[in-house]
């Protein structure tokens, strides 16, 4: 006995040396909740049902206290000691990052840890753990920061309450964040305790906003902060440990309006459960609650090793009990799933459409739509779900399973009557099945796809690369969600082109079409191919969708190319040499005035806005009565532009700034001797038109006219007669269904020149070939003149058969009057040149060694040669130019411009 | 409303007093030679102690000489150098202990006429507070303490949420302001008869030697004394992992005036003054001494 009390007596005294021993030379430990206040810099997070900037909702300093204070306790607990940079969420207590290292470093600290959690800054969501320390990755300023940091993440990587994206990250803030050059965090710089920043979780990805605001889940970190120290200094002493858990519906997806969600956070989580711990006796310890924000969080702390149980009740489910081992100086983790108590049959409580026989017909992509009374067991339901005649189409679970939504793939067929029925297989969560099969019936209207009525670009148009515009045009208005994912530009790699959102225009109520304008914001490189994709998804408000994905093919230009074998006749320089002559039709006035804004040449353009519907009469035969009444269309002349003269072997050419009005820019001309008698069919002849054709694009272009008589026959000009230009004539089409009440037009420079095509070339594609043919074919047969530019080849003023003859003949070995091949471009070139267009240098550049560059002209002739990686084009003259680059590798080509 | 009118009561000092501030002269120091932080100019202005980022080692610079000398190379040593009134440098190191893990800080004193430093408080685990006097410094351990006079005239140290203000040997300790995080960067007034420190929270706040509270300057670091009216501080801003502005700025004790040295763009930092010279530093180690005019 004596010997028993001995013994204890010097255990005793033993323990209290060792306890005096800890502690006096337990750590201190300086904790920094980040951030403080609720301003703008101390993350808020906007969660329901917390407004944004509500101090009760989610904010980084507010989450970043708790689990400062839970560190704090439990390392006082084990007996370290400890300072704090603040026990309150006020703006006063967001210290300067120099203040908190120096409180640190007065305070004599051993380990200091900067507590927070991370953001991504961007759409994408993630969850992961990572952990900074000064200094390059592996090399850190203070020793031991590295240990300290990995030693923390080991203990917050055991959390199984949360979803993690990833494992934890280790690095140094340098290596970290490359672009501070070495500046690395504030509360690390000068910091000579062994120290470290943690970004415990990601309080931007939703599941974890909610579960950041449950006081036991930070609890559970701050608790594993202290874990993380006891494994640093290689304490083991304290004899406690901790359990927590998520509480979550077994099945029931979870509704968090569109956020992303990982793993098991896409089940409901179960609030307002009681969980009980207890002994393996079933006698309660301890009890707690998981709040009703949705995260399902429970913990039990500070616990003695040992067996226990839990168990969970909420009144809506059934209850469980899982036995869990605690062990000291660990986190335990213990998850529950719930399976809900289901105790009716499922049934129909709600459904659309609701149709009966007389009823107007619904539209072809129409929903359907079943409520349920429970959440429903999804695959069984859908194999219970029948509609006939059958169609494609796709099942949606809506409200945690309680909605199922089923939509036609493509769309149902028009004028069916459809019956759908859902069979009595159909069950719920619980596995009951519906004891009556539920049926409905619906008949479709007759439109079933959006119909585009036009697309700019057109395929395989030609658009000015600066300022672009594109445009669809619709018989519906758009739904105007979204569409700036289903009309997508991109260039020849694949690269979207950004749009000028702001000034984008859509159709609205009232409009005779749906559409969407979109100005392009990017500038695009002449010469290169562009690709316009519009998704089959685009649809209009009716949900009414394309029928199939469009795509456009078109190649940017620069309209405004020099053009030096052309004289500009007039430039629209100034408007207030230009009148209208008329107006007539409907009454209404147009106007002619400068712009500045958009303009090719000197400093302005002539603007000429004009209303234009209710439509006036046609334009041939406005034409065809000129003389009596000039009605249908609007006129416009200007001295300068009467004063001209064209000979007959010239053309006009006019740069035009479109709106997609679809409207008509003519140039009318008379002959100088005007020597026919009006009576006669020469007199016809004496009075050509030059026909620019129909605005039916956007943006700038460089047209030649095409020769037109009074008579609607396309032609050529007399070359043996010279004529004068009388006026600018802009009229529209009555037929259209395009009805445009305004339309805005601009003009720059107006050309003239001798007819420079091919002999031959009929479609003006600079050759000749059996396209020719063809297009002289078509004009001929079908009176379609789409592809005629020079159509009169032998120059006898008409187009006939002749003209067929002879574009054969030159088939047939004669000239031909192509010029030199360009340079070849060699595919898959590695080389890439600019920038495009250029005014000083062309710079080439490459995986390998460039050996020297050369620059053609688009005539295949040598311009100049250098032997580095560029070019010098300073004192070049503007157009278009083939830059032929030599690598070690390879030789390729490149279409340059040069502009000044 | 008592509250309010000694605001207006400020306001309309501050608007009154009319100083002017020149800046006289401004050279930059250690140009393409390091970066250097952590400055601390000697009590004449003739040498400025300095170090790097991390505070890391302990360099003088004689600005008449523009020679450098290293004092250390250890760690932390840069962090909290200061000047005794006897012309010595006194500084505290810091290493982590291998076996514990625990950081143990140690004393040092440099003498600079024989260039060499020796121990003064010996390693030991736990803050060392540096006590700064008019006539003599102390290094006050947790468990050892050392003291260059037994009288160091008056002088002053914080720890925690106090300042201890000694005079002739005999220590008060007060808390004129409440600061949870605590106080930092205490100094004595040329003439001895004001204290100037930081309180977390609060910002800078000027103490006569009983403890009352004669001006609080705003949310500013780092005060130095340019002389016994004027104070030189750092205005930082940050959000919250790296800083984001960082200016310098000329304070009157009093409190009714104030003029910013440089711009908050211009990331300058860490100032210390000594015979009418103000030295401070950027983001990126580039020190600067500027000299400067004030006509009351």
């Amino acid at each position: 006995m004596k010997k028993t009390i001995y013994i204890i007596a010097i255990m005793m005294v033993a323990a209290m040396a060792t306890n005096v021993a800890r502690a006096q030379y337990m750590p201190h430990v300086y904790i920094n909740p980040g951030h403080g206040g609720h301003d703008s810099d101390d993350r808020n997070v906007v969660i329901y049902p917390f407004a944004q900037g509500d101090t009760a909702g989610y904010w980084e300093s507010n989450s970043n206290l708790k689990k400062g204070f839970a560190l704090n306790n439990c390392l006082r607990a084990k007996g370290y000691t400890t300072s704090m940079s603040r026990v309150s969420n006020q703006t006063s207590d967001d210290l300067a990052l120099s203040t908190i290292v120096a409180l640190c470093n007065s305070s004599g600290a051993d380990i200091f840890y900067s507590i927070h959690s991370n953001a991504t800054g961007v759409p994408a969501r993630r969850n992961h753990i990572l952990a900074l320390y000064r200094g390059p990755t592996g090399s850190p300023v203070v020793a031991n920061s590295d240990v300290l940091a990995l030693n923390l993440v080991q203990r917050l990587q055991v959390n199984e309450a949360a979803v993690w994206t990833s494992s934890y990250q280790i690095a140094g803030d340098f290596t970290f964040y490359p672009d501070w050059n070495n500046q690395g965090l504030g509360v690390l710089r000068g910091n000579n305790a062994v120290s470290m920043l943690s970004e415990g979780s990601f309080h931007d990805y939703i599941p974890e906003t909610y579960r950041l605001m449950n006081d036991n889940y930070c609890w559970m970190e701050g608790w594993n902060f202290s874990l993380g120290a006891d494994d640093y200094f290689g304490y083991s002493f304290f004899g406690k440990g901790a359990v927590a858990g998520n509480i979550r519906d077994n099945r029931m997806p979870r509704v968090l309006n569109n956020f992303i969600m990982f793993g098991d956070d896409n089940r409901e989580p179960v609030s307002n459960a009681t969980v009980i711990l207890m002994d393996m006796n079933d006698v309660p310890i301890d009890t707690c609650y998981t709040d009703d924000l949705y995260n399902g969080i429970y913990a039990f702390k500070m616990l003695n090793p040992g067996s226990y149980k839990i168990k969970v009740e909420q009144e809506h489910y059934y209850s469980q009990t899982k036995v869990v081992t605690i062990q000291a100086n660990h986190s335990t983790y213990c998850n529950f799933d719930l399976a809900r108590i289901r105790e009716t049959p499922p049934e129909v409580i709600n459904y659309s459409p609701v149709w009966s026989e007389g009823d107007a017909p619904l539209k072809a992509n129409t929903p359907v739509v079943f409520e349920f009374n429970w959440d429903m067991n999804t695959e069984a339901t859908e194999a219970a779900f029948h509609i006939e005649p059958a169609v494609e189409g796709n099942f949606r679970w809506e409200d945690s399973n309680y909605r199922m939504v089923f939509e036609p793939t493509d769309a149902y067929d028009v004028n069916t009557l459809y019956t759908v029925t859902l069979d009595t297989n159909a069950e719920h969560g619980g596995g009951m099945k519906m004891q009556e099969p539920f049926t409905l019936q619906f008949k479709t209207t007759y439109r079933k796809y959006l119909e585009v009525i036009d697309i700019f670009p057109h395929q395989g148009d030609k658009v000015h690369y600066k300022n672009a515009t594109i445009e669809l045009r619709t018989d519906s208005m758009l739904n105007n969600s979204y569409y700036y994912d289903k009309i997508v530009l991109t260039d020849k790699d694949g690269n979207a082109l950004t749009y000028n959102r702001r000034n984008t225009k859509t159709g609205k109520a009232g409009d005779p079409f749906g559409y969407i304008r979109i100005p392009v914001a990017s500038t695009m490189t002449p010469g290169e191919e562009y690709t316009l994709t519009i998704a089959k998804e685009m649809d209009d408000t009716a949900g009414i969708h394309l029928p199939e994905t469009i795509v456009h093919k078109f190649t940017a230009v620069d309209a405004g190319e020099e053009k030096p074998d052309a004289t500009v006749i007039e430039g629209f320089e100034d408007a207030s040499t230009f009148s209208m002559v008329a107006a007539t039709g409907n009454g209404q006035e147009g106007t002619v005035l400068s712009n500045s804004t958009d303009r090719l040449f000197g400093s302005k353009s002539l603007q000429i806005k004009y209303p234009c519907w209710p439509p006036f009469d046609k334009v041939v035969q406005a034409i065809a009565t000129r003389d009596n009444a000039l009605g249908g269309q609007y006129e416009f002349t200007s001295t300068a532009i009467s004063e001209a003269t064209i000979a007959g072997n010239e053309e006009l050419s006019l740069h035009i700034f479109g709106d997609m009005s679809y409207v008509d820019v003519m140039i009318y001309l008379s002959s100088t001797d005007n020597s026919s008698p009006k009576s006669t069919p020469s007199w016809v002849y004496d009075h050509p038109i030059f026909d620019f054709g129909k605005i039916d694009f956007h943006g700038w272009r460089y047209i030649t006219g095409k020769v037109r008589y009074l008579t609607g026959e396309v032609g050529n000009l007399n070359p043996n007669k010279t004529y004068k230009i009388e006026s600018i004539f802009i009229g529209n089409e009555p037929e259209s269904p395009i009805k445009i009440s305004n339309a805005t037009i601009k003009l720059d420079n107006l050309l003239k020149s001798q007819k420079s095509s091919v002999y031959g070339d009929v479609n003006g594609d600079g050759h000749v070939s059996s396209v020719d043919v063809t297009a002289l074919y078509n004009y001929l047969l079908n009176g379609d003149e789409s592809d005629i530019i020079n159509g009169d080849v032998d120059g006898d003023g008409h187009i006939s058969s002749v003209d067929i003859t002879a574009i054969y003949n030159i088939l047939l070995g004669t000239e031909n009057e192509m010029p030199a091949p360009a340079p070849e471009t060699k595919p898959n070139s590695s080389v890439k040149v600019g920038p495009v267009p250029s005014s000083d240098y062309i710079m080439a550049s490459a995986k390998g060694y460039i050996q020297g560059v050369e620059l053609y002209d688009m005539s295949g002739n040598l311009v100049a040669r250098n032997g580095g990686n560029y070019m010098n084009v300073g004192s070049m003259r503007d157009g278009h130019y083939i830059l032929k680059v030599y690598t070690t590798n390879e030789v390729s080509s490149h279409h340059v411009a040069v502009k000044h | 409303m008592k509250r309010s009118l000694l605001l207006i009561m400020g306001l309309l000092a501050l608007i009154a007093s009319g100083q002017q501030v020149r800046v006289t002269s401004s050279t930059q120091l250690l140009r393409d030679v390091e970066p250097a932080f952590y400055p601390t100019l000697s009590p004449n202005g003739e040498l400025l102690l300095y170090s790097d980022a991390d505070a890391h080692g302990l360099k003088m610079l004689d600005l008449t000489t523009n020679k450098v000398t290293n004092i250390s190379f250890e760690n932390g040593a840069g962090f909290d150098a200061k000047w005794s009134p006897d012309g010595k440098v006194y500084y505290v190191t810091s290493m982590v202990d291998e076996k514990s893990r625990l950081v143990y800080r140690t004393g040092k004193c440099y003498d600079l006429s024989s260039q060499t430093s020796d121990v003064v408080l010996k390693a030991q685990h736990g803050a060392i507070h540096t006590e700064v006097g008019t006539q003599g410094i102390a290094l006050n351990g947790t468990k050892e303490k050392f003291s260059s006079k037994p009288n160091r005239g008056i002088s002053v140290y914080t720890e925690k949420s106090e300042i201890v203000v000694a005079i002739n040997g005999k220590e008060h300790r007060y808390s004129p302001v409440e600061s949870y995080a605590g106080y930092l960067w205490p100094s004595v007034s040329p003439a001895g008869d004001k204290i100037a420190f930081f309180a977390a929270g609060k910002g800078i706040v000027v103490i006569d030697l009983e403890g009352q509270v004669l001006a609080e300057l705003g949310n500013y670091e780092m005060p130095c004394w340019y002389n016994n009216d004027y104070i030189v501080a750092q205005n930082a801003s940050d959000d919250g992992y790296q800083f984001t502005s960082s200016q310098i700025l000329l304070l009157k004790a009093d409190g009714t005036f104030k003029h910013e040295l440089t711009a908050k763009t211009s990331m300058t930092m860490q100032p210390t003054c000594g015979g009418e010279k103000i030295v401070y530093t950027t983001i990126d180690g580039l020190l600067t001494m500027i000299t400067i005019e004030i006509n009351d």
